[in-house]
């Protein structure tokens, strides 16, 4: 029998009021997450991406439809459902340690010795390449170097799902693409379900299992896209594999149409 | 800060002082400006007689005390104002009301309330210095980063945790702020405090210097109470950047000089 989805997005919608005028920022969004998979939501900039992780995250509420994780409806945050945030989130005051140790030295996680928080943060720091920074703070690490404090932060807690928005969005193109090779690396030895957020089509084709593409206003699941390029995937392929420029182009032409939609409507927030 | 740096900070004091003494100098009437050395001679005088050690030892009694109280009331208050809307709708506009009201307009309310022994005396120092602390907390509170909350909430903190771990941390460098501005309001009402019925303090020897045409007394409390105060607001400073040292470091990135 097949596992059931973790994540189950039934007729999602979302609608806020701005200047009270209601704003339907998603609608009618269907989604499963498979378990195991590593899936990308690829949209335009304002397309509602971001809000529905939030919303798998529990950090924003839905306001129709049904939303939840392994047949249980979502109600609020859950370390079952670790979050990276394109700003890496690190507390300022903590070391690198502290950080990481978090959630694991809250009620949620159970009563643990420090001895065991201490090997577990050895371990996660040198599973993003940090091996030695304990006692580094955060405003003494580059901005990759804090992003990579982050995931290993969120996977601290051993989450059933790992949720990404846009985690490498204001990093330099060189760090991105080193990133990029980590998290690909990760997902292949660790096989954590993965839901990413993303407007880069490199991004979600090197990444992902699936892609699902977004249209903005209201935001909603346009066509989700089965990648089934062999992995372990290699940056490289972006500029060879013929089926990778080919996959490149059809997500530009289901882009296109929605991007230019967008910048021909009058801006909501303007 | 660099030597330089501490340097021009002393000479401007060094600079006030000396003009000071120029000028009564130029003046001779002591009664109109006594000399700062004269100013001292008086301080020193009463040093060694002991009026000044049981006036500072009463003052900072009153003073600590009505501060510990307005610390007490003001940060658990603020932080539940800032993270809680039902708790800021419930206070928002009784403390915007109270602010203004000048406190030493409490001082016949409280004497009828409290007796004219301590209590109204700290009452009054705790209730002017409570609103500075309050609002620096809450709004300390309200500044912190939404992504710090989001991130604890995504792994596992109760509320509890939330406000204890993570809240109480951000915003301990706009609490301390608070304490600092209170503190300074405490040794400001203090005259106020010790207008009526009291036999000792700073405050109650201004007024007395005040009433006996004892400039030079009036400025040797003055003074007193400046150097102390100054004293204890470095404490804090000292203190916050002890504590909060990554709020410094991240605000001397921020400003180059």
């Amino acid at each position: 029998m097949p596992h059931p989805p973790v994540i189950s997005a039934r007729d999602v919608g979302k609608t806020f009021s701005r200047r009270g005028q209601p704003v339907r920022a998603l609608e009618n969004l269907n989604l499963d997450v498979r378990r195991g998979e590593f899936l990308s939501l690829l949209g335009p900039s304002g397309c509602g991406k971001s809000t529905f992780l939030y919303m798998v995250g529990g950090l924003v509420p839905i306001s129709s439809g049904e939303l939840s994780m392994e047949c249980v409806r979502i109600a609020g945050p859950s370390p079952d459902r670790g979050l990276v945030f394109q700003e890496p989130a690190l507390f300022p005051w903590m070391t690198v340690a502290d950080n990481v140790a978090f959630g694991l030295r809250l009620k949620a996680a159970g009563k643990r010795s420090e001895e065991s928080i201490a090997a577990a943060v050895k371990s996660l720091l040198a599973l993003v390449g940090l091996e030695g920074f304990e006692r580094f703070r955060p405003d003494e690490l580059s901005g990759g170097m804090k992003q990579r404090v982050a995931i290993a932060a969120c996977l601290a807690t051993d989450p059933k799902i790992l949720l990404m928005d846009e985690p490498f969005g204001a990093l330099d193109a060189q760090t991105r693409g080193v990133m990029q090779r980590e998290l690909l690396r990760l997902h292949e030895t660790s096989g954590r379900t993965t839901l990413f957020v993303t407007h880069d089509i490199r991004e979600a084709i090197l990444l992902s299992d699936r892609v699902a593409v977004m249209s903005a206003r209201p935001g909603t699941i346009k066509e989700i896209v089965d990648i089934e390029l062999p992995r372990p995937r290699w940056r490289s392929h972006a500029e060879t594999n013929q089926d990778f420029l080919r996959l490149e182009g059809y997500f530009n032409g289901l882009l296109e149409h929605d991007i230019r939609q967008i910048a021909t409507s009058i801006p909501q927030h303007a | 800060m660099n030597l330089a740096r501490r340097f021009r900070r002393v000479y401007s004091i060094v600079v006030l002082l000396v003009l000071w003494e120029l000028a009564a100098l130029v003046i001779q009437n002591p009664l109109f400006l006594p000399r700062l050395s004269a100013v001292l001679d008086t301080t020193w005088a009463n040093f060694l007689n002991g009026v000044l050690v049981t006036d500072i030892g009463v003052s900072m009694f009153r003073c600590l005390s009505g501060f510990t109280l307005a610390l007490a009331v003001g940060v658990p208050l603020g932080i539940l104002m800032g993270w809680s809307a039902k708790w800021d709708d419930f206070w928002n506009f009784i403390i915007s009301f109270t602010n203004p009201i000048p406190k030493l307009g409490l001082i016949p309310l409280f004497i009828l309330w409290l007796g004219i022994g301590e209590a109204s005396k700290v009452a009054l120092i705790a209730t002017a210095s409570v609103f500075p602390i309050l609002i620096n907390t809450y709004n300390g509170v309200r500044g912190v980063n939404k992504l710090l909350i989001w991130r604890a909430a995504t792994s596992g903190a109760d509320q509890v945790e939330m406000l204890q771990k993570v809240v109480l941390h951000a915003a301990l460098p706009q609490i301390l702020t608070g304490a600092r501005l209170g503190m300074a309001v405490a040794w400001i009402v203090l005259l106020g405090a010790e207008m009526v019925a009291a036999q000792a303090g700073l405050g109650f020897r201004i007024l007395y210097g005040g009433q006996t045409f004892d400039t030079r007394l009036v400025f040797s409390g003055l003074l007193v109470i400046a150097v102390i105060g100054f004293t204890f607001d470095r404490l804090i400073l000292a203190l916050s950047s002890r504590l909060c040292r990554w709020y410094f470091r991240a605000a001397d990135e921020s400003v180059a000089q």
